[in-house]
C-alpha cells in the first residue's frame, strides 16, 4: 500500500477532547442500535422500518447514505484531480436523476409495495431477471461496502496510526453490531445523525480552507495560474475534440454522466431507494429524494473546495508524489483544525464511513434475504425465520466487505473504482427499468437479456476496449462515461430487438407496474398536512432543478 | 408529525402527487385481490396489447401486496420507534458545549493554525444552536401516537405503548 509511509506525516494532532467527542458519538450510535431493537417485530420492521418514517428522516438518510466517507474523500480527490468539473456529478448528474426518481419512478416502487428494486423486476418481468439483478446487486453492494471500509482505514491510519487491516476488521465489526440489532431503523437514524455531524466537521474546514488561500478569488487565481483557465470552469474546454482535465466532452458528460450513469445510480441503486421505501406513505416516499436534492446541490461547496485548496497547499498532490488525491481532506484537517473542531471533523469522517457502509450492508441483507434466499432457497418459513436469516446475512456481508476492502486499496482514486462499478451494475438495470415501466409490451426475456447484455457490454468496453488500448480515452472517468453510454445503448437495442420476438406478460399481471395501469388497492388518501404547497413533489422537484441550473451560472462564463 | 403510516391506507382518494395511481378505489384491508384478478374493473385492458392469454390463471407469484399490507398492520416501528430529534438535539447540545468551552480557552498556537479565526467558538455556538433548535422542534411538535388500525379496532394487547420513547 503506497500510502502507508506517508500516513505517518498525516498523523492528526488529536488530544483528549477529540477522543471524548469521538467516544460520545460511538456511544450514541450503539445506543440508537439498542433502542431501535425493540421496534423490530416483523421482517418489515427489520428491512423497511415498517414503512413508518417521516419524509425528512428518510430524505436526510437518503443523502447521508450517499455522503459516505468515499463520497467525501473521493469527491475531494476528484476536485484536486479534475478541478471544478467535479460539480457535474452534482448538478447535471445527481439532481435531475433524484428528481426523476421522486416524481416519475417512486409511484411504481412505493405503490407496488415491493421491498426492493430486484423485487420490482420479479413482478414486472419474472424470476430470471429478478435473480440476475439480485445477484449483481448483492455483489456490488459488498464491493462498495469494502470501499467504505477502505476509506475508513485511510482515516483511522491517519488519525490513530493503526495499520489498515486493524481498522478494517474493528470497524466492520462495529457496523455489524448496530445493523444486526436495529435493522434499517438503526441504519437510517444513524445516517440522520451522521448527516449533521459531517456538516459540523466539514463546514468549519471549508471556511478555514478558503481563508487560508485568500477566499474564492484567491483560490481561483492560484489555480488558474498553476492549472490553466479551464480548471476553475465547469464547461470550459469540453468541446468535442478539445482537451480538458476530465478527459470528457460535453456530450459524454451530459449523456454518460448526466443521463446513463447518474440515472442508473440514483434510480435503481437499492441502497438509496430503500430509504424512500421506508417512508410512511407515497407522498413521503416521493419527497424523500426531493428533500435530499436540496442539500445535495450545496455539498460540492464543502467537498470540492477542500479538494481544490489541497491542490494549492500541496501542488504536487497525486500519484507518485507520496500524497494521494484521496488524502486531500485529512491533509487540510491536520493543517487547519484546532483540537475540538478537529474531533468533530474526525468523528464526521468516521460517521460518514459507517453510514456509507451501513447503507450498503442494510441493502445487501434485504436483497439477499428477500430476493435470493426466500424465493429460491428456503421458501415458506415463518416471518421470524427471515429476520433471523437477515441478521446472519448481515454478518456474512460485513465479512465479505472486509475482504473487498483490500481490493479497493489498490486504486489511487476510489471514486474511479466506484464509477466503474456503477456503470457495470446500475446502468443496464436502469435501462431495463425505464423501458419496462413505459412499454407494456416489453417481455420478460427482453428484460433478462437486456440486463445481461448491458452489463457485459460495459465490462467489455472498459476492460477490453479501454484498458486494452483499442480506443483512446484520456482518463478513467472519461472511460466510465463512455462505458455507461455503451451499456445503455446495448441494453436498449437488445430489448427492442427481443421484445417483438417473445411473448409478453398478460396485461392484468402488470397492474401498478407499468405506466398507465393501476394496482389494486394501492391508492392512499393524502396524510394530514400533505396538501401544503411546500410538500408538493412537483414544486420541490422542479425547484431543485432550477436551483441546480442557477448554480452553474458563476462557473460557466 | 412523525408516525401515522399504518393508518393511511383507509378510505378513498387520490394521492394528489401526480403519480399514475392517482385516484383509485380502495375499500380497506379486506379489499385484497390478486393482481391477476380477472374482473378488475379499474384496470382498463389494453386492446392494443397482443398475446394476452386469458386471465392469468395459475399465477406463480403470491399476492405480495396482501402480505405486505398485513405486515404493515402488525409492524411495531410506528409505535415503538423513538424520535430521532431528541438524539440529535442532545448530542449537538453536548458537542456545542464542549467545543464552545474549548473556544473560550483558545491558545495562540491554535489561533495561528486556524488562520486567526476562533473556529472552536463559532462552530461550538452553531452546534449549540442547532441542538437547541431540534429540542425546540420536538417540544413544539411532539411525536404523535400513530392512529393505528389496531386502536381503531380495539385489538392487539401487545401494541401501542405511549408515544415518544
Amino acid at each position: 500500500m503506497p500510502s502507508y509511509q506517508l500516513a505517518q506525516d498525516l498523523r492528526l494532532p488529536t488530544n483528549a477532547l477529540d477522543y471524548t467527542i469521538l467516544a460520545i458519538y460511538f456511544l450514541v450510535v450503539l445506543g440508537v442500535g439498542f433502542a431501535a431493537r425493540r421496534s423490530i417485530k416483523t421482517s418489515l420492521d427489520f428491512f423497511l422500518s415498517g414503512r413508518s418514517l417521516p419524509a425528512w428522516v428518510t430524505g436526510l438518510a437518503f443523502i447521508a447514505a450517499n455522503l459516505g466517507a468515499l463520497e467525501i474523500l473521493g469527491m475531494a480527490a476528484n476536485g484536486a484531480q479534475y478541478g471544478v468539473y467535479t460539480v457535474h456529478w452534482y448538478w447535471v448528474g445527481a439532481i435531475p436523476a433524484m428528481v426523476f426518481l421522486g416524481l416519475v419512478m417512486m409511484p411504481f416502487y412505493y405503490g407496488s409495495r415491493v421491498r426492493s428494486v430486484p423485487e420490482f423486476l420479479l413482478h414486472r418481468f419474472g424470476p430470471s431477471s429478478h435473480l440476475l439483478s439480485g445477484i449483481l446487486f448483492s455483489a456490488a453492494s459488498v464491493l462498495i461496502a469494502g470501499v467504505n471500509l477502505y476509506a475508513l482505514a485511510i482515516v483511522l491510519e491517519a488519525l490513530l496510526g493503526w495499520p489498515q487491516w486493524v481498522s478494517i476488521v474493528v470497524s466492520g465489526l462495529f457496523v455489524l453490531l448496530y445493523i444486526t440489532l436495529g435493522g434499517l431503523s438503526s441504519a437510517i437514524y444513524n445516517e440522520v445523525v451522521q448527516f449533521f455531524v459531517i456538516l459540523a466537521g466539514l463546514i468549519p474546514l471549508t471556511v478555514l480552507a478558503l481563508v487560508r488561500v485568500g477566499g474564492w478569488s484567491g483560490l481561483s487565481d492560484s489555480l488558474t495560474a498553476s492549472q490553466g483557465d479551464n480548471f476553475v470552469s465547469a464547461w470550459g474546454g469540453t468541446g468535442i475534440g478539445s482537451d480538458n482535465p476530465l478527459g470528457a466532452n460535453w456530450l459524454t458528460i451530459v449523456l454518460g454522466l448526466g443521463f446513463a450513469l447518474s440515472f442508473g445510480y440514483w434510480t435503481t441503486n437499492f441502497a438509496e431507494v430503500q430509504r424512500a421505501l421506508s417512508a410512511k406513505n407515497l407522498s413521503a416516499a416521493q419527497r424523500t429524494p426531493l428533500i435530499a436534492a436540496f442539500p445535495k446541490i450545496f455539498i460540492p461547496a464543502i467537498v470540492v473546495i477542500p479538494g481544490l485548496v489541497a491542490l494549492v497547499v500541496a501542488p504536487d498532490i497525486g500519484p507518485g508524489s507520496g500524497l494521494e488525491y484521496n488524502e486531500a481532506v485529512p491533509l487540510l484537517m491536520r493543517d487547519l483544525l484546532p483540537n475540538g473542531v478537529l474531533g468533530i471533523a474526525v468523528t464526521g469522517l468516521l460517521a460518514a464511513f459507517m453510514a456509507g457502509m451501513a447503507a450498503n450492508v442494510s441493502a445487501f441483507n434485504t436483497v439477499f434475504t428477500n430476493d435470493i434466499w426466500r424465493p429460491y432457497l428456503v421458501k415458506d418459513r415463518p416471518d421470524s425465520y427471515y429476520v433471523a436469516t437477515a441478521r446472519v446475512v448481515t454478518a456474512v456481508g460485513v465479512l465479505l466487505g472486509m475482504g473487498t476492502a483490500f481490493i479497493a486499496a489498490t486504486f489511487s482514486n476510489i471514486m474511479n473504482y466506484l464509477q466503474t462499478l456503477f456503470s457495470f451494475f446500475n446502468v443496464p438495470l436502469f435501462t431495463v427499468f425505464i423501458i419496462g415501466m413505459f412499454w407494456k409490451r416489453m417481455t420478460a426475456a427482453a428484460g433478462f437479456w437486456g440486463l445481461l447484455a448491458g452489463t457485459v457490454s460495459a465490462m467489455v468496453n472498459y476492460f477490453w476496449f479501454y484498458r486494452g488500448g483499442l480506443i483512446d480515452i484520456p482518463t478513467d472517468q472519461g472511460a466510465n462515461f463512455v462505458s455507461a453510454i455503451v451499456a445503455f445503448v446495448t441494453g436498449t437495442l437488445v430489448v427492442v430487438v427481443l421484445t417483438p420476438l417473445t411473448r409478453p406478460k398478460p396485461v392484468e399481471r402488470l397492474a401498478g407496474l407499468v405506466y398507465g395501469t393501476r394496482a389494486p388497492g394501492v391508492a392512499e388518501p393524502p396524510a394530514a398536512g400533505d396538501e401544503a404547497w411546500y410538500r408538493r413533489p412537483a414544486l420541490l422537484g422542479w425547484g431543485a432543478i432550477v436551483l441546480a441550473a442557477l448554480c452553474y451560472l458563476p462557473f460557466s462564463f | 408529525m412523525t408516525n401515522d403510516g399504518n393508518g393511511s391506507n383507509e378510505g378513498n382518494g387520490g394521492d394528489g402527487a401526480g403519480g399514475p395511481h392517482g385516484a383509485h378505489e380502495y375499500r380497506g384491508p379486506s379489499d385484497s385481490r390478486t393482481p391477476s384478478g380477472p374482473s378488475d374493473p379499474a384496470d382498463p385492458a389494453d386492446p392494443a396489447d397482443p398475446g394476452v392469454p386469458g386471465a392469468g390463471k395459475g399465477d406463480p407469484e403470491p399476492d405480495w401486496r396482501e402480505e405486505e399490507r398485513d405486515l404493515e398492520e402488525r409492524s411495531a416501528s410506528a409505535a415503538r420507534l423513538f424520535d430521532i430529534r431528541r438524539v440529535i438535539g442532545v448530542l449537538f447540545v453536548v458537542y456545542g458545549l464542549l467545543v464552545t468551552i474549548a473556544g473560550f480557552f483558545v491558545s495562540d498556537a491554535d489561533l495561528a493554525k486556524a488562520q486567526d479565526v476562533n473556529i472552536n467558538l463559532w462552530a461550538g455556538l452553531s452546534m449549540l444552536v442547532l441542538g437547541l433548535l431540534f429540542l425546540l422542534w420536538l417540544r413544539l411538535s411532539p411525536t404523535v401516537p400513530p392512529p393505528s388500525r389496531r386502536e381503531a379496532e380495539g385489538g392487539d394487547p401487545g401494541g401501542a405503548p405511549p408515544a415518544g420513547e
